[in-house]
């Protein structure tokens, strides 16, 4: 089992502080949903895990088990087992995300111990499969020219061939109709076990009907206020994050 | 070259050697005086004149036997020519081809059998002799050559390849032509290697030259990858007649100090040109790009495209000048130039031009020197990819427009591995 755990976490985005200490504990095995308002540093704190450079740690640890990952560089971050699925990942012309999705494979393997190309063929056809996704897909340059519904695909598609420890998805249902929303959260659903935790951020409960979550917390005003269950997410979607504020007794204002 | 008489009866003996006829024997002679009298051409924000080496003096001497280079068989079926300086090591051109009279081949052989076309077209329809010091001096001093016909209504189907290979063992200049010229409807696609062997220090001033007439297509894509001790001038110009499209892809992967001239000229209605360059620049070597495209003739459209990326202590020049004329009425000029920089030492220079002479026109230009996009490095660190590879991606993925473009798998691939070989050393 690994752990991953946020803590006092103070982040600061071109000298504004955004993340004001926030604390969070996840393990493998584990789904974890983040939920909260606009601009309540949802999407800092997982640009700031996985080391974006326009996010600046003032303070406070992020450990996987017992490691300080905010010593380590981004790509050094990804290999000892995090992932990042984003809303807006870059389009690189010229590359094709096979070659991508195997550089990143290869990077985690000793020289010696590169992935077999057709193990990985067979591979990435199967998590194609699974996704719904064209076969083309695979020789399309990295994202280029996808749209918003293939991009996030593709997000899913690169976390279930890398296989991570612990997966941040930040927003990846924003923007989906039904059907890729279910074919997405199917996606995530395949990863559950005990050697995978993923920490979902969203705006909606919806994604959380196809991915149920063992665990809620809701970040305001940079930070974690609330933690709970499932329930959790329902009685936000009825009652919105002014009953959390006021139950709370916060001195923050709530812009949904 | 101590005295007049004595360089007339070397150029004299030099092109009967090659077997011109006489007209071109004068030429060579007119064109050696005219040397003296023209200038350099004009290249903006360079002083390549400084360190471009004009020979009057080594241009006859004989190729050295190369017995080391072995033929290939190239794995493609279309016509195929490789050169050793002015030797053929190997050719073929597929009967078909043959039967509807494409012709290719070196200028020396094509001028045994077609001594007629190419009097008409050698530095007539595109590259004048007297254009500028330069060009001059390529016709006194031409000394390899090839030749490509394709004529009226003949569309070849499969790339035709060229690989020449400069031979530097001797201090011979490579002063390489290459002429083209495409008939009425004609259409081909055609891909260029051009190499050096050996590692003398050795000038080059290469002219190549595209005639398009009439409602003809040619893609033109090449890999130039001259040694670092190969100084040259490289010109390569077209002229489009009505409704013809000459389209470039230019990987200019030299590793001495080279000028890449690049002139397309829209002279007919409707005319149109895509000229796309990438260049990867390494050690202490210079490369300018100078690309222009003149729009003259109504609905013309001329688009420059220019990547690059600079190393080491190296120095690249883009210059990217769209120019045009009255009356090319709803004419289009496109450019984009874009630098990356990659050490400290590193100079780049991105220089955007557009003269405009006509109102009802459309025109555009984006110029960029900087650093390398952070966003998609983090991107594909955030995958576990490590920094230098995520840059090697990057640098690809920069310079990947020219890659497409290259209709050979095979030859995709040597461009690809160029540029990893340059990379090795971020």
């Amino acid at each position: 089992m690994s752990e991953l755990v946020i803590k006092n976490l103070h982040v600061s985005v071109e000298d504004t502080e955004i993340l004001k200490g926030a604390n969070l504990t996840m393990n493998t095995g584990e789904i974890h949903a983040v939920m909260g308002p606009n601009g309540a540093g949802k999407s800092t704190l997982a640009a700031a895990v996985m080391g974006h450079p326009a996010y600046k740690v003032t303070q406070g640890e992020v450990l996987l088990d017992g490691e300080n990952l905010l010593e380590l560089d981004v790509d050094e971050r990804a290999r000892a087992g995090m992932f990042l699925g984003v809303q807006y990942p870059s389009e690189i012309q010229g590359i094709t995300n096979a070659e991508f999705i195997r550089t990143a494979i290869n990077a985690r393997r000793a020289k010696d111990e590169q992935i077999n190309i057709m193990e990985f063929i067979n591979k990435l056809d199967e998590k194609m499969e699974v996704l719904e996704m064209d076969q083309d897909m695979a020789e399309r340059f990295l994202n280029e020219g996808f749209s918003g519904g293939e991009k996030k695909r593709n997000e899913i598609l690169q976390l279930l061939m890398i296989e991570p420890t612990f997966a941040i998805l930040d927003e990846i249902d924003s923007g989906l109709d039904i059907d890729a929303l279910r074919v997405v959260a199917e996606g995530i659903n395949a990863m559950r076990g005990e050697n995978f935790g993923a920490l979902i951020i969203t705006h909606y409960q919806r994604l959380l009907n196809y991915i149920e979550p063992d665990f809620v917390h809701i970040i305001i005003d940079g930070k974690v206020v609330k933690t709970g269950d499932k329930e959790l997410a329902k009685r936000l979607e009825a009652e919105g994050y002014k009953g959390i504020v006021e139950e709370l007794g916060l001195d923050v204002e709530i812009d949904e | 070259m101590s005295n007049i008489t004595e360089l007339n009866d070397k150029l004299e003996a030099h092109s009967q050697q090659l077997k011109e006829p006489a007209g071109m024997t004068e030429k060579r002679l007119k064109a050696a005086r005219l040397v003296d009298e023209l200038d350099f051409p004009e290249i903006e924000r360079s002083h390549y004149y400084r360190w471009l080496p004009l020979d009057t003096d080594n241009f006859n001497q004989p190729v050295k036997s190369q017995t080391e280079l072995l033929p290939v068989n190239p794995s493609e079926d279309g016509a195929y020519l490789r050169t050793f300086h002015n030797e053929i090591l190997d050719q073929y051109l597929p009967e078909e081809l043959a039967e509807q009279g494409v012709i290719f081949t070196t200028i020396s052989q094509a001028i045994e059998s077609h001594a007629e076309l190419i009097e008409k077209h050698y530095m007539t329809d595109v590259v004048a002799l007297d254009q500028d010091k330069l060009s001059a001096h390529h016709y006194a001093y031409m000394n390899a050559g090839v030749f490509l016909y394709i004529p009226e209504n003949v569309e070849v189907k499969n790339p035709i390849q060229l690989h020449m290979i400069q031979d530097a063992t001797s201090q011979k200049p490579f002063n390489q032509h290459v002429l083209i010229v495409m008939e009425e409807n004609s259409q081909a696609s055609f891909v260029e290697k051009m190499a050096t062997e050996g590692s003398e220090e050795t000038p080059a001033n290469i002219v190549i030259e595209i005639s398009a007439k009439e409602n003809s297509r040619i893609n033109y894509s090449t890999i130039d990858d001259l040694s670092e001790t190969t100084s040259a001038f490289i010109r390569r110009q077209a002229i489009c007649d009505a409704g013809a499209n000459v389209d470039w892809a230019i990987g200019s992967m030299n590793n001495g100090n080279v000028v890449l001239d690049a002139y397309t000229e829209l002279r007919g209605k409707g005319s149109q040109s895509d000229l796309k360059i990438v260049s990867l620049t390494h050690g202490d070597q210079e490369q300018i790009i100078n690309s222009h495209i003149l729009n003259i003739g109504a609905q013309t459209a001329g688009n420059i495209f220019q990547h690059g990326a600079i190393l080491d202590q190296s120095r690249l020049t883009f210059n990217a000048i769209g120019k045009i004329e009255k009356d090319a009425k709803n004419a289009d000029a496109q450019q984009e130039s874009r630098l990356l920089m990659f050490s400290e030492g590193a100079r780049g220079d991105a220089n955007p031009i557009l003269l405009i002479e006509e109102y009802e026109v459309t025109a555009g230009h984006a110029a960029s020197v900087g650093q390398i996009d952070e966003e998609q490095l983090y991107y594909l660190m955030s995958r576990g990819i490590h920094r230098k590879e995520a840059m090697r991606l990057a640098i690809r993925g920069f310079l990947g427009p020219v890659i497409q473009a290259i209709p050979l798998a095979s030859v995709r691939e040597e461009l690809i591995d160029n540029i990893e070989r340059k990379l090795r050393s971020l």
